[in-house]
């Protein structure tokens, strides 16, 4: 099949392109003799110059180890939470009825208007960080949960009375796995917008973190680091999104023919 | 004497400390139970003075037209629903609410999409105290009783519609229950699987011999294999004849007697007097007095 | 359930709704007495009530809200525009879908707000920065809205379009675009939201002093918790009263594509 292969690659090629021609124009553009009013923009050598540099004072590894720690922290919580609060909610009609309204109405606060309450609350160092993101990760996945919960069908419930399945056992044996699927779905977005916000706290607010990283470099006409902040804080949201989106086809086959 | 009308209650009920001999007991005695559900003001009857007694051990089947209710029976029996009036019992003791004592399968197979056979199987062991080591024996040995040896480790999306029930049947069995319910379990297949299968549940309860009780539409499948065959009528559905199936195990598909008793429950079910097939040769049994003489008890 | 028992479950329900808040209200009001640092964390709702009254009373409140409103929807206008005619290139052409777009689905991976800084190294911190912040929020969802509408296009409308020798001019206009319109307008109605939260987001990490973001950033600024408090409840309740009216929009737009 000599003639499918070739397609593939070919398939391949043509998504590079795009970026590959990106690529070339930037460096071309940055080649061009300095415009009066200083460079618009960093060529391509002078970020591998920056990574070097950065890499070199262990300020990039101090930035990029910040970052990643405080979202697993605040997604730990939040997610934790939200789990068990989805499932209550999605269990307990009363339950639902008695939290429902305030959490609806705490949602739809966006978690980055949080942000200046958090700080006079908790100050600027580590903990409101983690409360924001801990915010961003909760309510996507408690609705996720309650959803999920809601939508598993009678007929493995009924399965788990049949077998005198009650309390861990019917988490554990059905419960979870059923809601998986919708709970993985629920954590990935979770993921994205606890990143964004936990970004966006570190630009307002922090001493460390790639957020903060990027602000510095704003703040001393550094368009090179502000440049290299982008490129990591876009991989690594880039990333979370994707393993999560594999792991949601894998469990396709989980979810109910 | 073939086509004897059992009327509902000729057959004594059990003393009322009934014996449990042995763990294959198994005796279900229905009174009086009528059902409704109510749909925001309006009531529908489901179920009206239902009466029935099943001996233990025996293969009934339960046919009737949609929505007589049959199903809905069942899931009394299996103690999936409750809020009925009158009284179930197994054995003399009520039935509230489902039990390990009796076994259900489901129309669609309700195997655990996350689970392989194995451990779908083995979920319904999962409340008794035994020890590993004879669960996985369990779930070794039923697993050969329905023909899937060598499946233990596969998912149900990779198995077939028959493979799938089979491994429900496997499941349901695996606690020797002393009854077990069948929903037209094999509604969802295709003919020939469901043909199969019926042989196959045929071979299983000659082995086990426990009580089984299966809604079907389908009334070959209900001669086939049943013992009794009750008509269930009207809605709200009602116990109408109960028709003997006299012959002995193991039986031939589309054999002349069985199609005789076929013959007769469709016309019930058709609400039409069952009439005899003049081109059928006589089998040593007096078929055209025995379709009169049913015409005329029908009339 | 029948109507009487129905009736009971939604005053029940309107009931229940409540306790939560008030036993929590209740515990807030205990907390606010105990000792100094109470009433600092948390700041009595009384004083939350007068400092409503005080930036509603002196304008600001409302100043601060249009203002923010007016960067939403002119973000939106913005974006939308510049949304609907990549994300026709994209749909309509695959080279350039090919071409263009894993770029923009690798700008898409950044987070919004982690482009301000350079943003606002390259456009200063002025409202062009923040309309582009904005517009990009919108920009976004409404491209690909588009792309997947114009794509969508069932293949049937498409054939009979071949089948009358139409134009590329004439099966854009009347296959193409009718067909695409429903999710277009969704996606727009959609991006409404994600511009009201770039908005209140670009205000915070611009250090600007108008607009509700900055209300709230200069009330952090002042320690004033209540005022804080009252910019949080009006993003929340402004935002809530938008979904509301966007989901009714919707709604009707989705009619609309049913009865085509």
């Amino acid at each position: 099949m000599a003639n499918a292969r070739q397609t593939w690659l070919l398939e391949r090629g043509a998504l590079a392109v795009g970026p590959l021609a990106l690529l070339v124009a930037w460096t071309w553009a940055t080649r061009r003799p300095t415009r009066p009013g200083g460079q618009v923009l960093a060529s391509p050598e002078q970020i591998f110059g920056t990574v070097r540099e950065l890499l070199a004072n262990g300020q990039l590894l101090h930035h990029l180890s910040k970052s990643p720690v405080r979202l697993a922290l605040g997604f730990g919580f939040g997610a934790g939470a939200g789990l068990v609060f989805g499932l209550l909610m999605g269990l307990s009609r009363t339950a639902e009825e008695v939290c429902g309204p305030l959490f609806h109405a705490i949602r739809q606060v966006p978690s980055i208007a949080f942000i200046p309450m958090l700080i006079l609350v908790f100050g600027i160092e580590e903990t409101f960080k983690i409360v924001v993101v801990a915010k961003a990760s909760f309510f996507p996945v408690a609705l996720a949960a309650t959803d999920g919960v809601k939508s598993i069908p009678r007929g493995f419930l009924e399965v788990g009375r049949v077998y005198g399945l009650r309390g861990p056992a019917l988490v554990r044996c059905i419960l979870l796995p059923a809601m998986l699927p919708a709970l993985v779905t629920g954590i990935r977005i979770a993921l994205g917008r606890s990143w964004t916000v936990l970004v966006a706290a570190e630009i307002i607010a922090s001493e460390s973190g790639l957020g903060q990283m990027m602000e510095m470099g704003r703040q001393t006409m550094r368009q090179d680091v502000v440049l290299l902040g982008v490129f990591l804080t876009g991989t690594f949201g880039f990333l979370l999104d994707r393993s999560m989106r594999l792991l949601e086809r894998r469990l396709a086959a989980w979810r109910t023919a | 004497m073939r086509q004897a009308k059992v009327p509902s209650s000729s057959l004594p009920p059990p003393a009322a400390s009934a014996s449990r001999a042995g763990e294959q007991a198994g005796a279900l005695h229905i009174q009086g139970v009528s059902k409704s559900y109510d749909l925001g003001g309006r009531v529908l009857p489901v179920l009206e003075s239902i009466d029935l007694f099943i001996p233990a051990g025996q293969f009934i089947s339960i046919v009737g037209q949609s929505g007589c209710g049959k199903s809905t029976l069942l899931r009394l029996l299996e103690g999936l629903d409750t809020g009925y009036v009158g009284r179930i019992t197994l054995d003399g003791a009520p039935i509230v609410a489902p039990g390990l004592d009796r076994g259900i399968v489901f129309q669609d197979h309700r195997l655990l999409p996350w689970m392989t056979l194995e451990k779908n199987v083995e979920l319904a062991l999962r409340m008794r105290p035994l020890p590993a080591a004879r669960k996985a024996d369990l779930v070794e040995e039923y697993l050969a009783l329905v023909g899937l040896q060598g499946f233990e480790h596969a998912y149900p999306h990779q198995l077939s519609g028959g493979m799938a029930q089979r491994a429900a049947i496997a499941r349901a069995l695996v606690n020797e229950p002393k009854v077990l319910l069948l929903d037209e379990p094999f509604g969802a297949l295709d003919a020939l699987t469901r043909i199969r299968l019926q042989q196959e549940l045929q071979r299983i309860w000659m082995r086990s011999r426990s009580t089984m009780i299966m809604v079907t539409h389908d009334v070959a499948e209900a001669v086939f294999l049943s013992d009794l065959v009750v008509v269930m009528d009207g809605k709200p559905g009602r116990i109408g004849r109960q028709v003997r199936v006299p012959y002995p195990h193991s039986r031939e598909r589309g054999s002349a007697l069985l199609q005789e008793i076929e013959r007769e429950i469709l016309g019930l079910l058709l609400d039409q007097p069952a009439t005899p097939d003049p081109s059928m040769p006589s089998l040593g049994a007096p078929s055209v007095t025995g379709g009169g003489r049913l015409a005329a008890v029908k009339a | 359930m029948t109507a009487a028992r129905s009736g009971r479950t939604v005053g029940r329900r309107i009931a229940l709704g409540f306790t939560l808040p008030l036993a929590l209200g209740g515990l807030w009001h205990l907390a606010s007495r105990r000792g100094p640092g109470g009433a600092y964390a948390f700041v009595p709702l009384r004083d939350v009530a007068g400092g409503f009254l005080e930036v509603a009373r002196s304008g600001e409140l409302r100043y601060d809200a249009l203002s923010t409103l007016r960067e939403a929807f002119t973000g939106l206008l913005v974006g939308s525009v510049a949304g609907v005619a990549f994300g026709a290139v994209l749909g309509l052409s695959r080279t350039a879908d090919r071409l263009l777009g894993p770029l923009y689905h690798g700008l898409r991976q950044v987070p919004l707000m982690g482009l301000v800084p350079l943003i606002g190294l390259w456009f200063g911190n002025g409202a062009g920065a923040k309309l582009l912040v904005v517009s990009l929020a919108a920009f976004y969802p409404v491209a690909l809205a588009t792309a997947d509408g114009l794509r969508q296009v069932e293949r049937a409308h498409l054939e009979l379009a071949r089948a009358l020798v139409l134009g590329r001019r004439d099966t854009f206009r009347q296959i193409l675009l009718p067909s695409a319109a429903p999710f277009i307008v969704t996606g727009v109605l959609q991006a409404l939201a994600f511009t009201w939260i770039a908005s209140v987001g670009s205000e915070l990490l611009f250090s600007a002093t108008s607009g509700l973001g900055g209300f709230m950033a200069l009330a952090q600024a002042a320690g004033r918790m209540d005022l804080v408090i009252v910019a949080i409840a009006s993003i929340a309740v402004l935002g809530s009263l938008m979904n509301v009216a966007v989901t009714r929009l919707g709604r009707r737009a989705q009619r609309w594509r049913h009865a085509s």
